[in-house]
């Protein structure tokens, strides 16, 4: 059972980092976005 | 901006509940041990997000033709690129499922494993093409064209692989759909299969919709540079 | 309307006839498509004609050279016609159906003489005899038709990119690859000794594949070559 706490937080890093990474391209994206408006 | 929260906090769940409920296959047999099937949660998933991508491209190359607005051009690449990252996830995410039970990471013998591969081919065609042709417009074209072509194809394999390989394939099919074609599943395993199906295409949807603004704005930036 | 039809007719043809005679003069891509054909033949005869494979791997070699060899020449067609300039004469001076069919006859005619000189050497170097004939015939003809047809389209638009002979195999491969796999199993029917009931389902998938696949080509063409 030890083991699959250890792939359980693996993935939940990966999973978070991918989010946070697309949450900043999108506030980015955004920003450009609006500019782009101006 | 709240249904952002809603992906995380679901993907997060189905996650953890994927690694800590019941394993959907529920004791150890002769293809290894239980643990092994909780892979189900995630690679039927990105499997299904990979076609949804390729018939999302389909119809988008149908619009365009009939409109010839660029517009659509873009959409269809899109879902292509998406496409290709979820196949080769699955692709990936499979082949560690076939070495744990089957022992061996490619099986040629395998339908689900070909029917991937051939899936790749395409896309590799598709992609080929469009950076073999310079200007933009014909390029749209006649990438447009290629797409039906394959799909109709892919639709012609459907009909065909299964004919060869009804002998040989191993995908544990009976484990989850049996043979009537109805979803034997546990109430837990299906709650954590159906919203793992609905996180990744909602996280499909957010990656593409990104991407398609990433191209409108880089378009914009050529355009403005020339 | 019965005079256009019958116009349409002899246009097509006077396409193809207008291909036949300029491949007579430069002899490029059938010369191309049989010595690649022959190469491969004694490539495969060198390498496994000592050996006795079974029947089922002799059909599908059979189809692995005529497909590669076909691969080497078909997009000549429409490469040479963009090559010389004289692709816009012919945009002008008739309709799309009628260039894609006339193209499309040219294919099947070229890969027909191809078959013509490989099935006897293919017989005598491997020593296989199809003992059904009728089902034998018909299998290598409905293979030709279902390859001229969908190569014809990858074709026109492989002539208008750069890189044209790769990535005419690229994009024909998995196009191809339901009819490979449809007559090949014809074909080995037709080696073991097998009647036309053991065929009958790759047959009706290969007839639905010809018409399918000629159909939707010849309705798409206008796109490739209209732009």
């Amino acid at each position: 059972m030890d083991s699959n706490y250890i792939v359980l937080v693996v993935t939940l890093i990966i999973w978070v980092g991918l989010f946070f990474y697309l949450f900043s391209l999108d506030r980015k994206v955004k920003k450009l976005e609006e500019k782009n408006e101006s | 901006m709240w249904w952002k929260i809603i992906i995380f906090l679901g993907m997060s769940a189905v996650i953890v509940a994927a690694f800590l409920t019941a394993s959907p296959m529920r004791a150890a047999n002769s293809l290894g041990p239980a643990d092994v099937y909780r892979i189900f949660y995630f690679h039927v998933p990105q499997a299904w997000v990979a076609s949804l991508a390729f018939v999302l491209s389909m119809i988008y190359s149908i619009r365009f033709l009939k409109t010839r607005n660029m517009e659509y051009d873009t959409k269809a690449l899109t879902a292509n690129k998406l496409g290709v990252m979820f196949a080769i996830v699955a692709m990936v995410t499979g082949s560690i499922f076939a070495k744990m039970t089957w022992g061996e990471f490619w099986n040629w013998s395998e339908i689900r494993e070909v029917s991937v591969f051939i899936l790749l081919l395409i896309y590799g065609g598709y992609f080929a093409l469009r950076s073999a042709i310079a200007d933009p417009d014909t390029r749209a074209n006649l990438s447009a064209v290629i797409s039906i072509i394959f799909a109709v194809a892919a639709l012609f394999l459907i009909f065909v692989l299964p004919r060869i390989y009804s002998v040989f394939s191993q995908h544990p099919s009976d484990s989850i759909i049996d043979k009537s074609g109805q979803i034997t599943m546990g109430p837990t395993v299906r709650i954590v299969f159906f919203s793992s199906l609905i996180m990744f295409t909602a996280l499909f949807f957010w990656i593409y919709n990104l991407s398609i603004r990433v191209a409108r704005l880089t378009a914009k930036k050529m355009l403005e540079s020339k | 309307m019965p005079t256009r039809s019958i116009s349409w007719v002899s246009k097509t043809l006077a396409v193809t006839r207008k291909d036949i005679v300029s491949e007579f003069r430069t002899r490029y891509a059938i010369n191309a498509i049989v010595m690649f054909a022959l190469v491969t033949l004694t490539v495969i005869s060198f390498s496994i004609g000592l050996l006795s494979p079974s029947k089922e791997i002799l059909s599908a070699l059979f189809w692995v050279i005529l497909f590669f060899a076909s691969m080497s020449g078909l997009a000549q067609a429409f490469i040479k016609e963009e090559e010389t300039g004289t692709a816009m004469i012919l945009r002008l001076s008739c309709e799309g159906s009628i260039v894609f069919f006339g193209k499309m006859l040219f294919n099947f005619l070229l890969l027909l003489t191809l078959s013509i000189l490989v099935v006897p050497l293919f017989i005598v170097f491997l020593k296989v005899v199809p003992t059904d004939w009728v089902l034998f015939i018909g299998a290598v003809l409905m293979g030709l038709i279902g390859l001229s047809g969908a190569t014809t389209i990858i074709a026109a638009i492989v002539s208008k990119a750069s890189v044209q002979g790769a990535l005419f195999t690229v994009l024909s491969f998995p196009v191809l690859l339901p009819l490979l796999v449809a007559v090949i199993e014809i074909t080995t029917v037709s080696f073991t000794g097998g009647t036309f009931a053991d065929a009958s389902a790759p047959l009706q998938l290969l007839v639905a594949y010809d018409v399918i696949m000629i159909t939707l080509s010849s309705m798409l063409f206008d796109f490739v070559w209209r732009l």
